[in-house]
């Protein structure tokens, strides 16, 4: 009967070519929408793996981020993973600074452990370094990088900077008393900059500085978040440790800066866009469902007399509801499976096909269930 | 003469907007093969009701009837129809989207007789009821009522049913076209063994059929 079929589907060219057409634009409208809600999704997922939000410890008004002169309990929370927030946290940066009395100027020494924690290192930042200890950031000797400008006096190569020549005296930001220690430092690198400031590695300053004070304390705390989602929980775990910054507060304990603002603001955009991308997925699927009873109904109404014969000459219920179901379905299901591998979008298309096919099923199946002579009478 | 359908106290009825109308009233009747029988009666007395129950369309709310000796009721009526029963009306008669000789192999695709069996079978009957071979790649609305008529006939003929059951089949022909087609019709039942089967108003057809029922508001008489 398949031949009949096509037959008919030849000779009503203007029903069947409507029918295509608006397969096929309706089927590319769904593709198009969830490729798009893909697309955003996936650019959503992106940004939130990409953006780097950063948290820092501040004071409690929020108005500084350095010279915090911390207990090491921060520290150590911020590491931990079980009790603080190291498992949700990335790219820790720390440092530690000493009051430096060196005979070329009198500065900070700062201890990084990274140098993303010192903008005059920090590549990214426009710094620039050079160090001929590959893991000067994690060792914990004292080593320093000095001003370029130093560089070509007292490096070079490792130049041991003795207790008198040139002679530091160094006491801790944390220490009321003005203790003072004279001790070595090795000059193993340099920095781009002319600062009276010298970089030393994090382990090194913190040892220092107890040596001066028996008090481990960092004078600032920044890090990155291992999943932006998370944004949320990190400033729920650690409300009970960190307060949350406001100018006009007075607390002794820090705060916790998480500048997720910016982050927030691209993603509401975005998820605005996907939330109204799936809105009108459904509606979709519903306006495929009524063009497909719409089109059932057209091409059937005129068609009852004809149905009537089939069953007249013998054609049972089941095969007339199967025969005109794959009239109508035919020409939509190629436009569907055309679209579909054009737009790579299988399920969308398979999605739009069923909703034609439920709608075209409503309109058919009434007439090709009917008694002949029912429909002999209406005709 | 072999009985081919007997139809025993047969009652149907249906409810229609204001009423139940009683469309036929234990009728009692047999009709055998090679006869032509007319069932003649006032518009809306039951014939076509008849008629359609005799073909298996509509479900006897009463009585039964038997083809050759077996209760069409218990039977698959499609499958009846296809194999034994042809039914022609007055009009609507052919798919208008398919050609003459596409019309009359539709019947044989369906009793899945082979494609170029069928396609001689369908040359053979065309030509018995006076189509010529230029006319069956025509369309049905580029033939005239008659030649419609017989294209009909020429399915049933094609398809191999014995029982031929037609509803007013000359009300929309000329009287030239509808002797032609009483004609072929009387052949079908006298030549062939086929029982024929027509509701008609015309007295002068109802009198060249062998045997002549009349229905009178759902009871059938003769």
């Amino acid at each position: 009967m398949a031949g009949i079929v096509f037959k008919r589907i030849r000779r009503r060219p203007w029903l069947s070519l409507t029918g295509l057409v608006l397969a096929c634009a309706l089927c590319f409208a769904l593709c198009f929408l969830v490729r798009y809600r893909n697309g955003q999704q996936q650019e959503l997922e992106t940004m939130r793996d990409s953006f780097s939000v950063q948290g820092i410890i501040t004071n409690a008004r929020g108005t500084k981020a350095d010279h915090l002169r911390l207990h090491k309990r921060y520290m150590e929370y911020v590491q931990d993973e079980e009790k603080g927030i190291g498992a949700y946290i990335q790219d820790l940066c720390l440092t530690k600074e000493l009051y430096l009395d060196w005979e070329p100027w009198k500065g900070l020494a700062i201890g990084v452990n990274s140098p993303r924690a010192a903008k005059a290192l920090d590549p990214e930042q426009g710094g620039e370094y050079y160090s001929t200890e590959a893991d000067f950031f994690e060792s914990c000797e004292n080593w320093c990088l000095v001003p370029r400008s130093l560089w070509e006096t007292y490096g070079g190569r490792k130049v041991s900077m003795q207790m008198d020549n040139p002679y530091k005296k160094t006491h801790d930001s944390m220490s009321d008393l003005y203790t003072e220690k004279s001790f070595d430092l090795t000059v193993v690198g340099w920095y781009k900059g002319e600062e009276s400031i010298l970089y030393l590695p994090f382990r090194a300053a913190l040892e220092l500085g107890r040596s001066l004070t028996d008090t481990v304390s960092v004078d600032s705390v920044s890090f990155r978040l291992k999943d932006n989602a998370q944004v949320d929980l990190i400033r729920e775990i650690s409300a009970k440790t960190f307060v949350q910054p406001d100018p006009s507060r007075i607390d002794p304990n820090p705060g916790l800066s998480i500048l997720d603002r910016q982050y927030k603001a691209a993603l509401a955009e975005m998820e605005q866009n996907v939330a109204q991308t799936e809105r009108l997925l459904p509606l979709s699927a519903a306006l495929s469902l009524a063009v497909g009873f719409f089109m059932g109904f057209l091409s059937v109404r005129g068609e009852t007399r004809n149905y009537a014969l089939m069953r007249t000459l013998g054609l049972g219920k089941g095969r007339l509801a199967c025969q005109a179901l794959l009239e109508q379905l035919l020409l939509p299901a190629l436009g569907a499976l055309l679209v579909g591998l054009i737009m790579q979008q299988a399920l969308p298309a398979f999605v739009y096909f069923a909703c034609h096919a439920l709608g075209c099923m409503l309109a058919v199946i009434k007439p090709a269930l009917a008694k002949p002579t029912k429909l002999l009478r209406d005709s | 003469m072999e009985t081919v359908l007997n139809v025993e106290n047969l009652s149907f009825s249906y409810r229609n907007k204001y009423q139940t109308v009683h469309a036929v009233k234990q009728a009692d009747c047999a009709f055998e093969r090679g006869k032509a029988y007319a069932i003649v009666g006032k518009s809306g007395s039951g014939k076509t009701t008849l008629l359609s129950l005799l073909a298996g369309l509509e479900t006897p709310a009463g009585g039964q009837i038997l083809f050759d000796g077996q209760n069409t009721a218990q039977m698959n009526r499609d499958a009846f129809r296809r194999d034994n029963a042809a039914v022609i009306y007055q009009n609507y008669n052919l798919f208008p989207l398919l050609t003459v000789m596409e019309n009359v192999l539709y019947s044989m695709k369906l009793k899945g007789i082979p494609g170029k069996e069928a396609r001689q079978r369908a040359e053979k009957e065309l030509a018995a009821v006076g189509i010529t071979e230029d006319q069956f790649k025509r369309f049905p609305p580029q033939l005239s009522g008659g030649e419609q008529q017989r294209v009909t006939i020429a399915r049933a003929l094609a398809a191999g049913n014995e029982i031929i059951l037609a509803d007013e089949p000359t009300g929309n022909l000329d009287e030239g076209n509808s002797e032609l087609v009483v004609d072929i019709l009387l052949r079908l039942a006298h030549e062939e063994g086929r029982c024929v089967i027509i509701i008609t108003h015309d007295g002068e057809i109802a009198g060249r059929m062998d045997h002549i029922y009349t229905m009178r508001d759902g009871v059938l008489e003769g």
